[in-house]
């Protein structure tokens, strides 16, 4: 039984884990822009190409 | 290797796309149709940024007849630098742009390199739907003027207005909230659902150990239901406290639909808590938790509006920021003084009411008042802000502040201070007033059927009543459909603030029009020849003579002979403002302008003509007409039949003829001023008409304030358009009626799924007042009821707008 009690609680704790980092997420802005950082993945990064 | 030539062959310029036909610059096997392309293209292969044209072909922004040397000049000032960034210290300076042009992907990799182009840049992030740029630089190594020229010179000006000095508080901060509440009340809704399971199936109370588990999961509930009550439903508990008290006051009657539904919920609370606490059974937790996550993202859908439009602009972001004073060097407009004196170049606009010390000037007011012909100014005249000079430069000397002139008066009126929102539509006040005193009398009623016949159900029944008649569905089918509603007439390039105004647009039984801008085209006209003959030679030397004139006139008429090439030596070009131009060609006098220029006042004045006289003979006339927008006729035919028309406009009545097969002759007003807008509006509505106003200027501002419904056209929706509720792209506006016809059937699917939804309440309260709502049917039968509810609404938006042709 107390196992159970137990498991339940980790399992809060790590959901709980998940909602702070969400908080810290909105409060940093990340879901301000929510399309940029879809065209910008894609851009390949050419630095190194660059050098010749 | 460059070479100039012109070839037959169509060709396309290689950065943006367009024609090559005025010029075609040739680079190795590319094609450029102006200077401007070809140096954003030799910028960018000198960095080695030519991926921007693999990303997207054409990707560039035209550059044709874009001339901004010395517009940027006044960033060199310390003063208007600093009122623009937004941090600066010795070696690090940011600053944030909004730039209009940014259409594609290319975009936004080109200026996340800007770096690579300018040295001094150290980072440049772009926020593609709302076009805004960051950028951080070195001011030891470069400054804001260099960076803002080289943005312009690659075709992404940014836009610097008198609103940019403003630093725009931090708007999402309430959506920050909005996201936070859905986060913590999904996150309860997630666990309460888990720990609730063992309770549907039927955990064995007899067994000591089931008892045990049960007892945790119900507490670990009531924990978890905390902030789902407290924080995530505190916007509804907050306005429910604020309806009653100011119903109590009697302040107003009308019951805000918060009312209803804190009641629902406080119902689930308690009688949670109740069997939580004292029967030790399980509560509708998960119901409580369900219903508030529902509302919160219907709160959501509501919130959502085009970031990338703006619905509040007002004279700032129409104003320069800064202007040039003498002997002073350049000045932010809202600090200019009496007396102080200006320099305006030609296209510039006048940002302050002022005295003329030049002694002539052209001053095109369009905008303002909508008068579509500029104006002549003498010497020692007042000019009013908000005029563009045309032609030289002119000297004028302030006369009042630029925030107390005649145009920036109207926004001083009370119809700018009081927010829209305010005005519900009649539909959601009756909807709750009804819905919560029906809900109430059931309760009530249930309550003496079972105290009379079985008092032990008294509680329970009447709480369950409550809890079903919460209007979760109705609240939400409205969100979820206005929704789809905004999202179908943003498709067709009809953008409307928020969703309130797709309600109120359903109320509207009049509309008004501006006449310039709105029902003409803004800058085109519809140019005719009359009275005589010319030979193409001719044509070609009026070409090149009006092609010299900035006049509107002029240039409409230089635009109707483009296809005539120049031919010839133009000299002695000379141009009496106001009154008419005249220039030799190759041994020709031309001469252009009105009957008093010309001398031949045999011929009935009529405004918008033009004569012409070559060699000193009178050769026929040019009559220039509004060019009203493709299709007008039609839908004020189709908008007649449903509405009363008005005609409210800043021109004068030389189009009162054309107009008057479609408005009634007293609902025609010319020679309006701003004001006179704006009162006419008001007028109207203390006779209780409901207004849509349609138009596209600061001469409408105040009328599309104080409308019912405003709406702005726009040929670019990017563009500057005055504060307004609805933003319509004009080369849709002979389909306005069939989006107000839109917004009433989308209105009409709301209402069906009230009706819907009212059934599965009356199913609901069925089953509550008779008793037999346990919390397994309640967390089934809520959100099923709710989700049918939505499909419903969204589902039939989508199929009406099939039907109407709108997607």
């Amino acid at each position: 039984m107390g196992v159970i009690v137990f498991l339940v609680i980790v399992a809060l704790a790590v959901a709980g884990g998940f909602l702070v980092s969400f908080f810290w997420a909105t409060k940093d802005g990340q879901f301000d822009d929510t399309y940029t950082p879809s065209v910008r993945i894609l851009f390949d990064d050419e630095k190194d190409a660059k050098k010749d | 290797m460059v070479k100039v030539l012109k070839n037959d062959i169509k060709v396309d310029c290689f950065h943006c796309g367009s024609a090559c036909d005025e010029q075609d610059i040739r680079i190795d096997d590319k094609h450029f149709c102006c200077t401007g392309c070809q140096t954003v293209f030799e910028i960018l292969q000198e960095n080695n940024l030519c991926a921007y044209y693999d990303l997207n072909q054409n990707a560039g922004v035209s550059l044709k007849a874009k001339d901004f040397a010395g517009k940027y000049d006044y960033l060199s000032s310390s003063e208007i630098e600093k009122q623009l960034l937004d941090f600066k210290s010795e070696t690090l300076a940011n600053v944030t742009f909004h730039i209009p042009s940014v259409h594609c992907s290319s975009c936004v990799w080109l200026l996340e390199n800007f770096s690579k182009v300018k040295s001094g840049v150290i980072n440049a992030r772009l926020n593609f739907i709302k076009k805004q740029l960051f950028i951080s630089y070195n001011p030891t190594e470069t400054s804001l003027k260099e960076v803002v020229e080289l943005l312009a010179t690659l075709g992404y000006a940014p836009l610097i207005n008198l609103e940019s000095a403003d630093k725009p508080s931090k708007s999402n901060k309430e959506q920050h909230r909005l996201l936070l509440r859905i986060g913590v009340v999904g996150f309860c809704f997630g666990n309460i659902m888990l720990l609730s399971f063992p309770e549907y199936f039927k955990l064995d109370l007899q067994n000591q150990v089931d008892a045990g588990y049960q007892r945790f999961f119900l507490y670990l509930n009531f924990l978890l239901a905390l902030p789902v009550f407290f924080f995530g439903a505190s916007d509804y508990l907050k306005g429910a406290y604020v309806s009653l008290k100011e119903n109590l006051k009697g302040t107003t009657k009308v019951l805000s639909v918060d009312i209803p539904i804190v009641m629902g919920i406080s119902a689930l609370f308690i009688r949670s808590t109740y069997e939580t606490f004292v029967n030790a059974s399980s509560g509708y937790w998960d119901s409580l938790a369900g219903l508030v996550l529902f509302l919160l993202v219907g709160k959501w859908l509501q919130q959502i509006t085009y970031n990338y439009l703006s619905f509040e602009r007002d004279y700032k972001s129409y104003f320069p920021l800064a202007v040039k004073v003498k002997d002073y060097g350049f000045k932010n407009v809202s600090d200019l003084n009496r007396s102080d004196v200006m320099e305006i170049h030609h296209q510039e606009l006048i940002p302050a009411d002022s005295v003329l010390l030049s002694d002539m000037a052209l001053i095109d007011y369009s905008f303002v008042t909508g008068e579509s012909e500029p104006v002549e100014v003498k010497v020692g005249e007042s000019i009013f802000a908000g005029g563009r000079q045309l032609g030289a430069k002119i000297e004028l000397m302030v006369e009042k502040s630029a925030s107390q002139s005649y145009l920036t008066e109207l926004w001083n009126n009370e119809a700018f201070s009081k927010s829209k929102e305010s005005r519900t539509s009649n539909f959601a006040n009756l909807f709750s007033r009804y819905f919560t005193y029906t809900a109430i009398l059931i309760a009530v009623l249930t309550g003496i059927y079972w105290h009379l016949n079985n008092p032990d159900l008294l509680w329970t029944s009447v709480t369950a009543v409550l809890m079903v008649a919460c209007p979760c569905a109705l609240t939400l089918a409205m969100p979820f459909a206005m929704n789809a509603t905004m999202g179908i007439l943003g498709r067709n390039r009809f953008f409307v603030k928020n969703q309130n105004i797709i309600q109120l647009l359903t109320e509207v039984d009049t509309v008004a029009f501006d006449k310039t801008g709105t029902l003409t085209e803004a800058k085109s006209g519809q140019v005719t020849f009359s009275d005589g003959h010319l030979e193409p030679t001719e044509w070609a030397w009026i070409k090149m003579t009006t092609s010299q004139s900035v006049h509107p006139l002029s240039k409409l008429i230089s635009e109707f002979l483009s296809n005539y090439t120049d031919d010839g030596d133009i000299s002695k070009f000379e141009e009496t403002k106001g009154q008419g131009i005249s220039a030799q060609i190759d041994g020709n006098t031309i001469r252009l302008g009105n009957s008093a220029f010309l001398g031949v006042d045999h011929i009935p004045k009529e405004s918008g003509q033009v004569f012409v006289e070559i060699n000193n003979e009178y050769r026929g006339r040019f009559t220039v007409k509004s060019k009203f927008r493709a299709g007008w006729q039609s839908v004020l035919q189709r908008l007649s039949q449903l509405y009363t028309l008005s005609l409210i406009s800043g021109d004068n009545d030389k189009d009162k003829a054309t107009l008057s097969a479609y408005f009634q002759t007293k609902n025609i007003h010319f020679n309006l001023k701003p004001q006179d807008k704006l009162n006419f509006i008001q007028k109207n509505q203390e006779a209780g008409r409901k207004i849509l106003m349609i138009g596209d200027g600061l001469n409408d501002a105040g009328a599309l304030k104080q409308a019912h419904v405003g709406m702005a056209l726009s040929e670019d929706v990017n563009a500057f358009s005055p504060a307004c509720d609805v933003i319509l792209d004009s080369k849709e506006f002979n389909r306005i009626d069939d989006f107000i016809g839109f917004s009433k059937i989308a209105m009409l699917v709301v209402i069906a799924a009230f009706a819907l939804s009212i059934i599965y309440n009356f199913v609901g309260i069925g089953l509550a007042a008779t008793g037999k709502l346990s919390p397994i049917y309640a967390a089934v039968f809520m959100p099923l009821s709710s989700m049918s509810v939505v499909l419903f609404a969204v589902g039939s938006t989508y199929l009406f707008a099939k039907i109407k042709k709108l997607i």
